[in-house]
């Protein structure tokens, strides 16, 4: 990592970074500021509520206009935590969303902001392509249709495949296929990296990213005209000029909080299961195969990963609980078979994770972005699957709707010492070298994943380091791989927490 | 060629590749390397803190990690250079030998005869004598082509070539995410006894262990885990199997319910974890036969046993694969369908006792010397197909000529508990023998004589295996 900050840090006092829970077990770093100081009586530009890739997305873009103190505060103990963990990890070019809503326009360009992004911080991009596969009639009748909704969403690529052309592109697809639509713009992408960009480099700007730190309640200041908001967290009250709320699943929780009264937008989180195969099975798949939406049904997709594996899902389950990320034995079992049946050979392969992420889904169908002028107060809601490819777009639109000026442009102020350039991230992806083919990287430590020891110290060291195994799955990969820690979670817990091993000493 | 050559690479350090590289350089191989992905040599035993080991190989019994450096000491005394922290990324085997592979793949018999045989046969002709040591290049193994693997060690990447290579990189436990298990997914708390076991060794269970645990499986290993965590300070309080009873000693399940009061629930199946705050709460078991469902209140799930082969460099490499164990197909010597490549261990048959191990890489050096003087690679196996209940026997192929597997048995699994077995092995119709093989329990060994391994019919269809 290359960027060190000078202009950082207020330092008013340690930052208490205690959980809301903590079990008489495991592994859970809250013993150190990170880097994180706790503003004291500083009064902010914005505040940003939620750490996911559209808010540290967001903070990034605030970071870079004339906006001097920005924050992010997430209530997780980790950004990066909520729905952006699971993830399809798909750069979409967009062309199957609904022709002129908000979500087309962002997707569209979000495709070109975060692919060139990528490209200059090194966050894995596979350019694999997509097929849709059409798998019966009703299936192939539907496929003009999407190709004009692409064309309309601008996107002109696209090209009806027969039957002998999908398997020519995808010899291992079960029997049944009877066409498709080829979508070369489609891509993968590596899904948690995006986040620790975008926080790395605003932190690099200056900004302030506040884990752990939940918001209790939301006061406006002055009595007639708005002076501001106050933000009371556990740790404190923080104030700001501006209000970002990127709270995902819990935005309507928090615009209750902004704006008293019966909730706007209800916002319901959609369930979608994932199963991860083996890196073993990846020769069988060379694009991602999509499925084709129709009246009744959406399907799954079947992907490769930049990590090398295959992936099949997701389910689309409504809930009510916000915090429900469980599997399910009939999703897991519902996706085993489809993932049976569009790759037969898939049978003969072993699972190497399942997950579950909750999508935030609005009645609108769309994306949500309110921008307050006069209250100072933006929010984002609705921002479905998509919002990975989106962010850095619906970011850029917020900023303009803000009415701010990027500061490297003229007529901005300039950022103390100039802008940050992007981060370089670790590449976790195979299609580029990885840490492990470099000479001198020292031993690998996690061996499915191979992952190096260096690897995993420098996200230890990094300016927002994990707080636990999770977080240092998603940032360094360790632990992910087919074997689950069955070999080295004893050595990477031992690297997290030396302390642990001493324990003994005292018992 | 720059990069360092061996006549036999050995991947896997632990006892299987430990003995096969000791046994190797005993009977005369050249420059052997064992290469190991961890720290340090050993495997398994190293982090299994319990008595036990090396009776059958070493014929004293001692500790798991006194075992391991055992076996590392005698490697290093016999000159075998153990190269730790080194993992195989990659490798190329040097020739396709289409013939050797066919006739695995198809399990048909091919006697195709080919140039590179002759060749071979000839160097063997040349060959030195069992006390002179054997290099490949002495031998006339340059016919052989060399193996090249790209390795990463803390200095980076680099290559290394082999005359030979033989795989022994062992098992794994199926973790959580394999099995299906669905539920939350806490941060901690969920691991495998192998993660248990290397987190004890460093006294550092308070990591992920609490005070109350849900083994899953009931096979001997699942019992040590009880075991290791008793020592944690943890209380099994209970071990669900999907077979209708345990399958450890009587001896053991009795100590465990004596002394720790473990119920075992059989029949049962863990679908699902509930968990709050990143910390298990429970788990939810149901009954496979009622349908009924329950929750155990725990804090603590360890998965145990349901092996499966560390194959990845096996399938990379494109070496037929034993649908059965999930390991490269392999005859009694170690021969797999790739020339130059021989598989041993708990790769081969996953899992067996760490001796069982030891002694199988040991049986395989005589024919990795053999192939090192320049010896024919073998093109007329005859594979061993078994029928259900066994799950899949090892050696998975015969090849006349090469002598008995080690401890002249084959080993196997069933899937499901058969109180008085009956086998009878067949080829294309013709009985070859019977045997009376008693109780057989699934998860353990299943033994059978191989003496019958010498009146297979090298020209006829595969032999079968069957259960009455």
């Amino acid at each position: 990592m290359a960027i060190r900050l000078s202009h950082f840090s207020f330092c008013s006092r340690p930052f208490p970074m205690t959980l809301p829970s903590r079990a008489g077990f495991g592994w859970v770093r809250d013993d150190v500021s990170m880097g994180e100081t706790w503003p004291g009586t500083e009064r902010f530009d914005a505040v940003v509520i939620g750490g996911g890739v559209v808010g540290t997305a967001v903070l990034r873009a605030l970071s870079r206009t004339t906006m001097r103190r920005v924050a992010l505060v997430e209530a997780a103990p980790d950004i990066g935590s909520g729905t952006s963990v699971v993830d399809t990890a798909i750069l979409h070019t967009g062309f199957d969303t609904t022709p002129g809503t908000l979500e087309a326009r962002l997707v569209a360009w979000g495709y070109e902001l975060l692919g060139d992004y990528a490209r200059a911080t090194g966050i894995a991009v596979e350019r694999t392509g997509a097929v849709l596969v059409a798998w019966d009639d009703e299936q192939v009748e539907w496929l003009p249709s999407l190709r004009e909704r692409a064309e309309a969403n601008g996107y002109h690529a696209c090209r009806a495949l027969t039957t002998a052309e999908v398997f020519e592109r995808e010899p291992h697809l079960g029997p049944g296929a009877l066409g498709g639509l080829a979508v070369p713009g489609e891509a993968i992408i590596d899904p948690y990296t995006p986040v620790f960009a975008f926080a790395t480099e605003a932190v690099s700007n200056g900004a302030q990213v506040l884990r752990s730190t939940p918001v209790l309640a939301v006061n406006t200041l002055g009595a007639n005209g708005h002076m501001g908001w106050e933000l009371e967290t556990p740790h404190g009250v923080i104030t700001t000029d501006w209000l970002v709320n990127a709270a995902g699943l819990h935005a309507d929780e928090i615009d209750r909080m902004v704006t008293p009264g019966p909730a706007p937008l209800p916002v319901t989180p959609r369930r979608g299961e994932l199963v991860v195969y083996d890196k073993l099975a990846r020769p069988l798949l060379r694009h991602i195969v999509l499925p084709v939406p129709t009246a009744v049904t959406t399907g799954v997709l079947v992907s490769p990963t930049v990590f090398g594996n295959v992936m099949v899902g997701p389910t689309a389950e409504d809930l009510t609980d916000n915090d429900d990320r469980s599997t399910t034995e009939c999703g897991l079992a519902a996706l085993v078979a489809e993932a049976r049946r569009i790759l037969p050979a898939l049978a003969h392969e072993e699972i190497t994770a399942t997950d579950a992420g909750l999508r935030a889904v609005t009645e609108l169908g769309d994306y949500q972005i309110t921008v307050e002028r006069d209250r100072r107060y933006a929010c984002l809601a609705g921002i479905r699957s998509t919002g990975l490819t989106a962010s850095m777009a619906i970011a850029e639109h917020l900023v303009a709707e803000m009415g701010l000026h990027d500061a490297a442009q003229p007529g901005g102020l300039g950022a103390p010492g100039g802008l940050a350039a992007p981060p370089t991230m670790a590449n976790l992806g195979e299609a580029a070298a990885r840490r492990y083919q470099a000479s001198g990287c020292g031993p690998i430590m996690c061996h499915c994943e191979r992952v190096t020891r260096s690897e995993i110290l420098d996200a230890l060291a990094s300016d927002l380091p994990p707080v636990d195994l999770d977080g240092l799955r998603r940032r360094t990969r360790a632990l992910a791989g087919r074997c689950q820690g069955d070999f080295c979670l004893a050595e990477v817990t031992a690297l997290l927490d030396p302390s642990l091993s001493l324990a003994r000493a005292s018992r | 060629m720059s990069s360092p050559t061996f006549d036999v690479v050995v991947i896997g350090g632990g006892p299987a590749g430990l003995a096969a590289a000791t046994a190797l350089r005993q009977q005369g191989a050249g420059r052997v390397a064992v290469l190991e992905r961890e720290r340090e040599a050993g495997g398994t035993p190293r982090h299994s803190d319990h008595t036990g080991f090396g009776l059958r190989d070493l014929h004293r019994v001692m500790s798991g990690p006194r075992y391991a450096s055992t076996l590392v000491a005698r490697a290093r005394q016999w000159g075998v250079d153990i190269l730790c922290a080194t993992t195989v990324t990659g490798w190329e085997p040097g020739e396709a030998p289409e013939a050797g592979s066919a006739s695995h793949t198809c399990g048909a018999v091919d006697a195709t005869p080919d140039t590179a045989t002759a060749a071979h046969l000839s160097a063997a002709s040349g060959a030195a004598g069992e006390a002179a040591p054997v290099a490949a290049a002495d031998a006339g193994g340059a016919a052989h082509g060399n193996h090249r693997l790209t390795i990463a060690s803390a200095d980076g990447p680099s290559e290394l070539t082999a005359t030979a290579v033989v795989l022994a990189t062992g098992c794994r436990e199926r973790p959580r995410a394999a099995r299906l298990v669905a539920g939350d997914r806490p941060g901690r708390g969920v691991l495998t006894t192998g993660a248990l076991q290397q987190l004890a060794m460093k006294e550092m269970t308070a990591a992920q262990v609490g005070r109350r645990a849900v083994v899953v499986g009931a096979e001997h290993v699942s019992f040590s885990a009880v075991m290791t965590l008793a020592h944690a300070g943890c209380r099994t309080v209970a071990l669900v199997t999907e077979h209708r009873s345990h399958q450890t000693f009587p001896v053991v399940r009795a100590a465990a319910a004596l002394r720790w009061r473990v119920p075992v629930h059989t029949g049962s199946r863990v679908v699902s974890l509930v968990g709050g705050h990143g910390v298990v709460e429970a788990v939810e078991i149901v009954d496979m036969g009622t349908g009924r469902a329950r929750r155990i209140d725990c804090d603590t799930v360890v998965f145990s046993g349901d092996w499966i082969p560390d194959h990845e460099l096996a399938r990379v490499g494109g070496l037929t694969i034993d649908p059965g164990s999930g390991g490269p197909l392999a005859d009694q010597g170690g021969h797999t369908s790739r020339e130059g490549v021989f598989a041993v261990g708990n790769l081969v048959h996953p899992a067996e006792a760490a001796d069982v191990c030891s002694l199988a890489g040991r049986a395989s050096a005589p024919a990795v010397v053999a192939y090192l003087r320049g010896g024919a690679w073998p093109t007329v196996t005859v594979p061993i197909v078994c029928d259900s209940p066994l799950l899949w026997v090892a050696p998975g192929a015969v090849t006349l000529g090469l002598g008995p597997p080690p401890r002249h048995r084959l080993v196997g699994r069933v899937g499901h508990l058969v109180r008085s077995a009956r086998l009878v092995v067949e080829q294309d119709g013709h009985p070859l023998d019977r045997q009376s093989l008693g109780r057989l329990v699934p998860t353990r060994p299943v033994e059978i004589d191989a003496g019958w391994l010498a009146g297979v019919d090298p020209t006829a269809g595969p032999v079968t295996l069957r259960l009455r």
